[in-house]
């Protein structure tokens, strides 16, 4: 009977850790970029500029953003110049950050945890983490896409609820460049004016 | 009964016209991909029908979701919510068993038990407080699981997202919910329309904070309701939703090359 219960047991737990093992590196560096968010953002008594300032040295470490914006800019990222590619990296580096920013109210103390890691389509370099915000009705499943980089990660997408952050801005920023025959230009400016937009607003 | 007729009335209505109006299929082979890939070949009608539906928001829902917001301390909405979502267990109950998920099923007959009755009619989620989780599902989501094709994205008029899907998913919720026959066997029609009521206020309540800050922040609106809409619709058909073997769908969407992550 004990044998019985202890086979169970370990059947039980089984997939738990063999789905645990594939990337225990990359779940720890997620864990600690989260945690260092947390408690030096989230839960700082800073004013909302230091947080963003904060936040955002955390959030373009982890973040492969040059990465995200080829991925986000599509085949547009083609045809554009390097001065239009770094313009738009930076911009879209900005608005990204800032509209995390405007989300850290939405932090009620939740709990982050991490459910394990796996590769996708067994190729080593490719590790989603995931996890998932512990909230009192209904949890939030997040999902991290890392890319490895010899022997450090980044940050490639963030998936929450099924909504990736890199497809969701992907499809936004295709549809406002097809309506602008293909401007990028004009795309960098409007982010950069939607963002100067939402400053003004708070502060008035 | 007449409020069905008449939304059957809009549905056909709003095939048709979607039927009359096309975007034009581009012929370079990238930007063909693109069009094939965010699949609205109806975009501009379906950007009319959104404008109007934003107008419609912008006045009558957003601002009822506001008051309700405004009147309402936290602890009654998470009542009404609770009570809302009981009601929705026999519809739940039913997709389930048709999704061949018996266990899930006897979960939820066991969850709507417990929640009337210890829970007071619903307000009190015990169920949920003593291990067993909501699964909630819709007819939208059973379609999915027999396999049935998503179809084109559509925009229907006071409705929303959509796509061929769950337009049918709908329907069906609307002629194939038990709650409503018990209702109607009791002369008490007109409450099952106070609850669907209350459920669209309820539920715009709650997406008000995040609805807010994607509005703020989208370049073009549209585009990220479609996208974040068929981004969940996609999910449906990989099979479990829960965290184990889900694989984020956009690599299929988008064919590897150039324009990958790993690019240069």
């Amino acid at each position: 009977m004990k044998k019985l219960f202890t086979f169970i047991l370990l059947a039980a737990l089984m997939p738990r850790i063999v789905f645990a093992s594939a990337d225990e590196k990359a779940v720890l560096f997620v864990k600690e970029l989260t945690d260092n968010v947390i408690t030096n953002v989230l839960e700082s008594k800073e004013n909302q500029t230091k947080k963003e300032e904060d936040f955002k040295k955390y959030f373009t470490q982890a973040l492969d953003l040059p990465a995200i914006g080829r991925f986000v800019l599509g085949r547009y990222w083609r045809s554009a110049d390097k001065e239009q590619r770094d313009d738009f990296v930076q911009v879209f580096m900005d608005a990204t950050t800032k509209s995390w920013g405007d989300r850290f109210n939405l932090y009620t103390g939740q709990k982050l945890e991490f459910l394990g890691s796996r590769l996708m389509n067994n190729n080593p370099d490719q590790i989603y983490v995931d996890s998932k915000i512990m909230d009192k009705k209904s949890p939030v499943e997040v999902i991290w896409r890392l890319q490895k980089k010899k022997d450090s990660y980044k940050i490639i997408d963030i998936i929450i609820e099924n909504v990736s952050m890199a497809l969701t801005y992907r499809n936004e920023y295709n549809a406002f460049l097809q309506s602008h025959n293909g401007d990028i230009n004009a795309l960098i400016t409007q982010i950069k004016q939607k963002g100067t937009d939402t400053r003004k607003n708070e502060e008035s | 009964m007449l409020l069905k007729k008449f939304i059957l009335i809009f549905f056909c209505c709003g095939f048709y016209s979607f039927l009359i109006s096309c975007a034009a299929v581009p012929t370079d082979p990238a930007a063909r991909r693109e069009y094939e890939a965010t699949n609205d070949p109806f975009e501009p009608l379906n950007r009319k029908i959104f404008a109007f539906n934003m107008t419609l928001d912008e006045y009558v829902l957003e601002p009822a979701a506001r008051g309700y917001r405004f009147i309402t301390p936290k602890i009654v909405r998470t009542g009404v919510s609770n009570v809302l979502s009981n009601l929705s267990e026999p519809l739940t109950f039913v997709n389930n068993l048709l999704q061949f998920e018996f266990q899930k099923s006897i979960e939820t007959l066991g969850r709507f038990v417990t929640n009337s009755l210890l829970g007071i009619g619903g307000i009190f989620d015990v169920a949920s407080n003593i291990g067993v989780p909501s699964h909630k599902t819709n007819f939208s989501e059973t379609f999915a699981v027999w396999g049935f094709g998503e179809g084109p994205y559509l925009v229907i008029p006071f409705i929303g997202s959509a796509n061929v899907r769950t337009t049918f998913g709908m329907a069906a919720s609307f002629f194939d919910d038990p709650l409503y026959y018990v209702a109607k066997n009791n002369d008490l029609e007109i409450w099952y329309y106070v609850k669907e009521g209350v459920q669209v206020v309820a539920d715009r309540e709650a997406g008000l904070d995040i609805i807010d800050s994607y509005k703020k922040d989208s370049l073009d609106f549209y585009a990220t309701v479609r996208t974040i809409f068929q981004q969940n619709q996609r999910k449906l058909t990989e099979g479990d939703t829960s965290q184990e073997n889900t694989t984020p769908s956009y690599e299929f969407d988008f064919p590897a090359g150039d324009e990958e992550f790993d690019a240069e």
